[in-house]
């Protein structure tokens, strides 16, 4: 039986291990954000985050999200409306699709200042990078391993901590672009970082046994892993091996939360 | 028509339109003034669930308002490609949501009240006759002005909030604090829709003729809103009343 101070070393250990990661997104953004660079640069990462954030909530359609779940429900007479949990759900389901909308809208938007066109669906739809394919395998491969504890790690590890809207809205820059992009990243930052702590939540309570707790940091770290080396792709750079290690092994400061 | 007579006509459109607000306030306030039973508050909240849910014939479909606005989204997310596009779908979710959000406090009061969920299927009878008739009112209007006779329509729409407004201040039982509560919330959401409406009017009227035809079409809607709430609370439809109300023996409800 696992005391409840071990079981919160083993949660305190995990919380630890998550924001080395959500560091690392952060360093991969920061770095490419502070490096010297034309507007039109900014577009493939740009392109690729209108891209997450429309398939995120299945605006882009994709199985399981959250639009498909609306959409099922409505085909079949809107039962979620019948019960007060139901309709919680549908309300929280809504409000997570707006704000995903609201934050490709800001990045489209600066996109469309970019490059002076609309930025068009069927540019955005086939986006995927070969990275996101490996993390839809993955994904596919986890939830075989163990749906339950799957459900967990992805709650955890979704929006990387939003290390890429810290490292946006942390820029010390006098640049009207990159100023704008500042301005989004805080505000999505603000956003995201309540989801964060809705996955680790999620896992305190979902976790009764010790045993199941290196189960799920394997997930974890897979996950993270998995996602630096797309985050990395998507700022049209890599990221070594090594590197990857060193930030799982917490050889990088955590964020640190924003003073004002 | 020159801008003075345009404001004059406005305001005096502007004041007809909160003495009816009024009326709808009156009719609240007496069903409120004393102690309810939960059953007494179930059968007008059956009426606001219904009505949130469908939208008494604000929106042509049959599945009702909230079905129509995800329909809808469903359809335009493909179409958000610029950024007059992407502001309008941004509108069209907040909007939803916030439909949605008085559909939910309703609902969830009458839950409360009657201890039973809130089904589909029972919903779809929920309209009463009065609602029905003010349903009516409006397609009919719509079918024979067009245009203009939805600026009527989107004139009275919400009824000045007078509804929310008075039921945000009840009192007295856990029920009833619930409902304040939700009449708080909506009261400030639909505010805003009752301005739009009185804005749209002064920009879209432009001769006497059609500031009459305007007051005419919103006197008759305005009417029989006030029956509506007279049945939405289970009051006998005073016609005297209506009548006094509508030759302005109100004082207009107090600008927000």
């Amino acid at each position: 039986m696992t005391t409840a101070a071990e079981f919160s070393d083993l949660m305190a250990e995990l919380n630890s291990l998550g924001e080395s990661f959500w560091a690392g997104e952060a360093e991969i953004a920061r770095e490419f954000l502070m490096a010297a660079h034309a507007p039109k640069d900014h577009v493939h990462w740009l392109m690729h985050q209108c891209y997450r954030e429309l398939r995120g909530p299945g605006l882009l359609d994709r199985p399981s999200s959250r639009t498909r779940w609306i959409v099922d429900n409505i085909a079949a007479g809107l039962p979620a409306a019948e019960t007060v949990e139901g309709r919680t759900q549908l309300q929280y389901q809504l409000h997570q699709i707006a704000e995903e909308f609201d934050h490709y809208k800001l990045y489209a938007d600066i996109l469309e200042e970019i490059t002076g066109k609309p930025v068009l669906m069927e540019d955005v739809r086939d986006l995927s990078l070969p990275s996101d394919k490996v993390i839809e395998a993955l994904r596919v491969k986890l939830y075989a391993k163990d749906a339950r504890l799957a459900g967990l790690a992805y709650d955890f590890t979704e929006g990387g901590g939003a290390g890429i809207f810290y490292a946006q809205g942390a820029l010390d820059t006098d640049d009207p672009l990159l100023l704008r992009i500042k301005k989004v990243g805080r505000y999505i930052y603000d956003d995201e970082v309540p989801h964060g702590q809705h996955g680790v939540t999620g896992i305190e309570l979902a976790l009764s046994t010790a045993e199941e707790f290196p189960k799920i940091r394997e997930m974890i770290v897979e996950i993270c892993r998995e996602r630096l080396r797309m985050r990395a792709e998507m700022h049209n750079t890599t990221i070594s091996e090594e590197r990857i290690g060193e930030i799982e092994a917490g050889k990088i400061e955590p964020l640190k939360p924003f003073e004002d | 028509m020159d801008a003075h007579r345009k404001a004059e006509l406005a305001a005096d459109l502007d004041e007809m339109g909160r003495r009816f607000w009024a009326g709808e306030a009156e009719i609240c306030r007496h069903f409120w003034g004393q102690p309810r039973t939960s059953e007494e508050q179930a059968h007008w909240l059956r009426l606001q669930v219904y009505k949130e849910m469908y939208g008494s014939g604000l929106v042509g479909n049959p599945g009702g308002l909230i079905r129509a606005f995800l329909e809808e989204l469903r359809d335009q997310v493909g179409d958000a490609e610029t950024k007059e596009q992407r502001s309008e779908f941004e509108r069209s979710l907040r909007v939803l949501r916030e439909e949605y959000n008085h559909y939910k406090l309703f609902a969830d009061v009458l839950e409360t009240a009657t201890g039973q969920p809130v089904s589909n299927e029972s919903l779809k009878g929920w309209q009463l006759d009065e609602d029905k008739a003010l349903q009516a009112v409006r397609q009919r209007i719509r079918e024979q002005e067009g245009a203009f006779g939805e600026l009527a329509i989107m004139f009275t729409e919400g009824g000045g909030s007078a509804f929310f407004l008075v039921g945000r201040d009840i009192k007295g039982d856990a029920i009833s604090e619930e409902i304040a509560r939700a009449c708080n919330i909506v009261y400030t959401d639909e505010l805003e829709h009752g301005e739009h409406g009185a804005l749209d009017l002064e920009q879209e009227l432009d001769s006497e003729e059609e500031w009459t035809k305007a007051r005419e079409l919103i006197t008759e809607i305005c009417q029989q809103r006030l029956r509506m709430r007279y049945g939405m609370f289970a009051i006998p439809v005073d016609e005297t009343r209506i009548a006094e109300i509508t030759a302005g023996e109100i004082e207009p409800l107090p600008v927000a």
